[in-house]
């Protein structure tokens, strides 16, 4: 196992080398030039070729590249060229705000997927069940953006009750940095549920048809027992791997939600950052998500090894 | 069933849209902005004036050529790749898949976001971009199966023969393989149906005056105050293209996938 962990993480300092060589090599062919967008409309020649000499951007693309490489490797990231502001605070402010917005997601989608999932299961098509699979399966087929835009019309515009947008400060009070936070938290939770909803669903309903569940049953134990101690332990292991691997839909779906509920976040950061060409942001942007990205797919990997065997187990196949 | 009729029918009003429309889906109207629906405009106006429903039937085209272009790209690329690394193994399918390691090891939409940060943004490119976001997870596939079915007796048989390797995958392999990949494929049309819708929302696929529905929904948003329908119509439309794919997909894995038909029967 340990061997296992090494090499993985060996393979995702690999894979984060070879993206900062192709992110570098994308933004070298992008049109357009910060510099230019730096001097604004109407600057000269000699201008633009003083302020690419002063960032160092007339040097040959390798040097450049060496340059960014060697600050990282010393710790640091360089200088926002549009911000002119250090990377590092810039980048960990954005990721902060984002991990928040991600964390509380992730906990709804597990809570609530978990939750309509063993309902459904239960009630195996009867209303509850169709009901469950009507709202994941509309959840799943409308891009997020579609209802990020009916959430701010019904809460925000109609109701009156909600923010429509931005990000709150916690010295501003716990309710209006909450309120802040719902919105983009339910958009992100309608998209991803249905993932595990499902998947809770049908292994729930594989497990309550199980031998051990039957024997259970058999004893004359009550259905609520059968269901709390028995089945629920070993239905919810795939959906503990499905789960991990949310983490990853949860990075792409958020830089859209972020940029609907104009929230603060690396998204929105990023998005900044390709708009104006400003190579140091990007880059430490797409690192750091790609970064958490595979550690999520590591992550997912490990306890679907951990977690494997014992489906196998838990399954007294006849 | 039901998911076969229903694409079918967006198909049929995708491709015949612009003769059965009121208005066509850039004709302004200063005078007719941003009106409720009403029996002129069924679904209302937008901010030009622009007949909603038209447009919306117009958006039908895009996005549903969006989803199946960028899936044929994303074929095009990694069947024959796939095919590749999965029957020479070695070195070539080294390569191959570590280079979808690290293209996986992006968020799809970050892969598109770069993709397409380097040139200008226009609906073709958009769906190139989407095409190859989903090309590892195709490669990937077709090199599992190929793996299983290059160690089947008719390959071996094929290459005693004295065959061409590329006979062997054409004529041999690629016919068995065909059933996975479709099932993977058809999946793969919805998600580049919301990725491109995505984008486009973004500003980095279509560009206006074009009626994609992630822009008109990017467009109707600083207007959701006054005239909600602009952005509700075609965020329902698009709803009900992806259900009616995803209900097709379904249909299309229980038919073709042997292993539902066991646990069914």
């Amino acid at each position: 196992m340990a061997i296992y962990v090494i090499k993985r993480l060996l393979g995702i300092v690999a894979i984060l080398a070879v993206m900062s060589v192709l992110v570098f090599a994308i933004t070298q062919v992008m049109p357009g030039n910060v510099a230019n967008i730096l001097a604004g409309q109407f600057a000269d020649d000699a201008t633009i070729k003083a302020i690419e000499h002063k960032l160092g951007l007339d040097a040959p693309a390798y040097v450049q590249y060496w340059r960014w490489a060697g600050g990282v490797l010393s710790g640091n990231l360089g200088n926002s060229i549009i911000m002119e502001r250090p990377v590092g605070p810039l980048i960990w402010e954005a990721f902060k705000s984002s991990a928040l917005l991600a964390i509380l997601a992730f906990i709804m989608v597990a809570v609530f997927g978990i939750l309509l999932g063993v309902i459904a299961a239960i009630r195996q098509n009867r209303f509850a069940d169709h009901a469950v699979s009507l709202f994941s399966y509309v959840g799943v087929s409308v891009p997020e953006f579609f209802w990020a835009i009916v959430a701010i019309i019904v809460f925000a515009r109609y109701l009156n009750w909600l923010p429509s947008g931005g990000a709150g400060n916690i010295s501003q009070g716990f309710w209006v940095w909450a309120s802040h936070l719902v919105l983009p938290v339910l958009t992100l939770t309608l998209t991803l549920i249905a993932h595990v909803s499902r998947l809770t669903r049908s292994s729930m309903i594989e497990t309550l048809r199980s031998n051990y569940v039957r024997n259970a049953r058999a004893k004359g134990l009550p259905e609520k027992v059968i269901i709390r101690r028995h089945a629920l332990r070993n239905a919810l292991l795939p959906t503990i791997t499905v789960l991990a691997i949310d983490v990853g839909w949860l990075l792409g779906n958020i830089v859209v939600v972020e940029a609907v509920f104009s929230y603060p976040g690396i998204g929105r950061l990023l998005l900044f950052a390709i708009e104006r060409h400003d190579l140091p942001l990007i880059q430490a942007g797409i690192l750091l998500i790609a970064a958490v990205y595979c550690f999520a797919n590591l992550i997912a990997d490990l306890l679907y090894a951990y977690f494997n065997p014992k489906i196998r187990y838990g399954h007294a196949e006849s | 069933m039901i998911g076969s009729a229903v694409l079918l029918l967006l198909i049929v009003v995708a491709v015949a849209a612009p003769w059965i429309v009121p208005y066509r889906f850039d004709e302004m109207s200063i005078l007719n902005r941003l009106k409720p629906p009403s029996l002129r405009n069924w679904l209302g106006t937008d901010e030009f004036g622009r007949d909603v429903f038209s447009r919306t039937l117009i958006g039908a085209r895009l996005s549903l050529l969006m989803g199946f272009a960028a899936t044929a790209v994303s074929l095009a690329i990694g069947v024959p790749l796939g095919l590749w690394a999965g029957y020479r193994r070695g070195r070539v399918d080294e390569i191959v898949m570590r280079s979808t390691d690290v293209l996986l090891s992006f968020p799809p939409i970050m892969l598109g976001l770069l993709l397409l940060a380097v040139t200008p943004p226009s609906l073709w490119k958009m769906i190139v971009a989407v095409g190859i976001v989903y090309v590892p997870s195709t490669v990937r596939l077709t090199r599992s199966v190929t793996l299983d079915l290059a160690g089947e007796e008719f390959v071996q048989a094929a290459r005693a023969r004295g065959e061409r390797t590329s006979y062997i995958l054409h004529a041999e392999i690629l016919p068995n393989a065909w059933p996975p990949i479709m099932v993977e494929a058809s999946l793969r049309v919805t998600f580049a149906i919301l990725l491109g819708a995505a984008l486009s929302f973004i500003g980095l696929g279509a560009q206006p005056p074009s009626s994609d529905w992630g822009l008109m929904i990017a467009e109707a948003r600083p207007l959701i105050d006054r005239a909600p329908w602009v952005a509700i119509a075609p965020g329902i439309a698009m709803g009900i293209t992806v259900i009616a794919v995803n209900l097709l997909g379904d249909g299309l894995r229980e038919a073709l996938d042997p292993r539902m038909h066991r646990k069914g029967g």
